[in-house]
């Protein structure tokens, strides 16, 4: 009894044991990082208690749209990116000609780093010579055409079309994978029972697919939270500071500054605000699912 | 991350500047200042270059390059619209609108990133300041809300509603600036000594191309320099202290030698493939400020770029712009208190 009490542990030894000193203290000691005023290398530290909180949340303006973009931005990946890869995993569940080819066509994007998507995205944003503008002038919508990324109205969501085509074929593939574990049986029982195509979507395949949502829901709200490289690449968080987000704002407090302890009370902003949203949906959607 | 770690390598690169002094100011460089004395170090590199590595009297790094910026155009667009380069302000402003006339972007900058436009603010800021408040500005020894530093924003503000600069400037990449001078379809930059050698190797031929010193109309009439240096990691043994200064006086040389962009040493023969290299050497004869953003804090320059998208943009009038790089400057100093 003993040794059966004891050997799960031995197993997920060596992983704790990476994870607590990879992850878990560098965490802590970045909280306790966020007390202090530190430039990184000095052997100077000096504690300021709550002075770094206060300053972000009181008088640091970036800070204050940092943090309303990445609200914006987690809004807008849990209701696109997870509404148009559902949309189309349920498409490409379909028997449709062609229909490997289109998956690997979605998919592909996010094979691609976010720079590279950046660096692509923002030559077709190009206000003289990209693709989007000479698109709309050939169209003849040439007074639609606009400086995409040098405006702050447009600035941020011109980033999040190119985020989402990029992300849209993650949550495809989970969902396809999801669609493609519900069994055939409850499909037709319900078709001789008369139900119509959206009853059967509402009362099957939606609960059927609750753990996957909460899979893809709590990837897409975690990567959303962490989004950096895209936006770095596109806009560096420009213009006018317009499309910071609390991780590209975190490196230029700690990396630009050295502001060691403004960053990491950034950091530990990102961490609160995605723990107060992903605990309890976790945990909610979980006690009614099976796993 | 490695300096934070103390686990710098024995010698490294860097600039001059707030992003050189970083390392010196926390005692992680050794001081060259003895080495420095001991072999005749003002006999062999540029004052200027010295003075660029160097933290409170202390010489902190082995220079290699000196960079002076100027303004570049292309030949045929200048002749096209019938002009040359401009000796004053006045004239400088009135060839801008002369070039939009005749089809070509006036002045080729790319704000994302900030700090290419920022070579034009703070050559703005030379002339509207003069030498004496630029330089204290600079240190932030003096108010950035100032009727100097309002005008510099003001002339930005009025350079975009006149369309001197590309389409969405504030968002455009310095490189695609760049593609414009070379297609000589722009006006002109503003970029250093290591342009002729960019420009071959861009693909295009550097004697189509000139430069001229903006007319600040200040004395002196001084050009936005710096200087690039190896560093020498402080807490490394001393044999590979010694060799890593041995090593950045022979790579020091050896640009010199070669022609790799502007030698920090004295008389260095110019290569004929940079043609343009003598004309911006002697620019900075009269003096030179250090370009802005190693001059001033990360956090400052940061502002800086900032005010000048907002001021682009209307966000922010130039009035406001300054008042906001006061704020940013005096929360600087009260967090280094």
């Amino acid at each position: 009894m003993a040794q059966r009490a004891w050997k799960p542990w031995l197993f997920l030894a060596p992983a704790l044991i990476i994870y607590l000193i990879v992850i878990f203290v560098p965490s802590i000691y970045t909280f306790y990082l966020s007390f202090f005023n530190w430039n990184g290398v000095s052997p100077q530290k000096t504690f300021v208690g709550l002075s770094n909180y206060i300053q972000l949340l009181t008088k640091d303006n970036v800070f204050q749209l940092a943090l309303k973009n990445n609200l914006l931005w987690t809004i807008a990946s849990l209701v696109f990116i997870m509404g148009f890869g559902f949309a189309l995993a349920l498409l490409l569940n379909r028997k449709l000609k062609g229909r490997v080819a289109f998956r690997g066509i979605f998919y592909f994007p996010f094979l691609l780093s976010g720079i590279v998507v950046a660096t692509g995205w923002s030559w077709m944003y190009n206000p003289t010579n990209g693709f989007v503008n000479k698109l709309l002038a050939s169209i003849g919508l040439e007074s639609w055409t606009h400086a995409w990324l040098a405006e702050p109205k447009t600035a941020l969501p011109a980033v999040f079309i190119a985020a989402l085509w990029q992300g849209v074929g993650q949550p495809m593939v989970l969902f396809l994978a999801g669609l493609q574990t519900i069994p055939a049986d409850p499909y037709e029982a319900a078709i001789i029972d008369g139900a119509k195509s959206h009853q059967r979507f509402r009362y099957i395949t939606l609960p059927l697919l609750r753990e996957t949502f909460v899979i893809v829901f709590a990837t897409t709200m975690i990567g959303s939270m962490k989004v950096y490289d895209i936006i770095y690449g596109m806009t560096g968080g420009g213009p006018a500071e317009s499309t910071q987000v609390l991780s590209s704002w975190m490196y230029y407090q700690t990396f630009k500054f050295a502001n060691i302890g403004t960053g990491s009370a950034i950091s530990f902003f990102l961490v609160m605000v995605t723990m107060v949203v992903i605990i309890p949906y976790v945990f909610y959607t979980t006690k009614k699912s099976h796993v | 991350m490695a300096a934070s770690a103390r686990t710098l390598p024995d010698m490294w690169f860097t600039w001059g500047g707030t992003l050189g002094s970083f390392y010196a100011d926390n005692g992680m460089t050794k001081d060259l200042t003895q080495i420095a004395a001991d072999q005749n170090w003002s006999a062999k590199y540029n004052k200027a270059a010295l003075d660029m590595v160097t933290y409170n009297g202390k010489i902190s790094g082995v220079p290699i390059h000196l960079n002076v910026m100027g303004m570049w155009y292309p030949k045929s667009v200048y002749d096209k619209a019938g002009l040359k380069a401009p000796t004053t302000f006045a004239e400088f402003e009135s060839q801008l609108q002369k070039l939009k006339d005749s089809g070509v972007t006036p002045l080729a900058f790319g704000s994302k990133g900030g700090w290419h436009t920022m070579r034009l603010t703070e050559q703005l800021l030379e002339h509207f300041a003069g030498p004496q408040l630029h330089d204290k500005l600079n240190a932030l020894d003096a108010s950035w809300n100032d009727p100097a530093v309002v005008k510099t924003f003001e002339k930005l503000k009025e350079y975009t509603d006149k369309g001197y600069f590309p389409k969405g400037y504030s968002m455009v990449d310095p490189t695609e600036a760049e593609a414009l001078i070379y297609q000589e379809q722009a006006g002109m930059i503003n970029e250093g000594t290591w342009f002729d050698g960019t420009i071959t190797a861009e693909g295009f031929d550097n004697s189509k191309f000139d430069v001229f010193s903006f007319p600040t109309e200040q004395t002196p009439q001084r050009a936005s320099v710096f200087a690039e240096m190896f560093q020498i990691n402080g807490e490394s043994d001393p044999a590979k202290q010694d060799a890593a200064v041995r090593l950045g006086e022979f790579i020091a040389d050896y640009i010199t030698k070669n022609g790799h962009g502007t030698p920090a040493t004295l008389n260095a023969p110019v290569s004929d493939a940079t043609p343009h290299v003598s004309a911006l050497l002697d620019s900075a004869k009269a003096g030179g400020f250090l370009i802005t953003d190693q001059a001033l804090p990360q956090e400052v320059v940061q502002k800086l770029f900032e005010a000048q998208d907002k001021v682009a943009l209307k966000e922010w009038t130039p009035a406001q712009a300054a008042e906001e790089m006061e704020k940013a400057a005096q929360t600087y100093k009260s967090r280094k208190k």
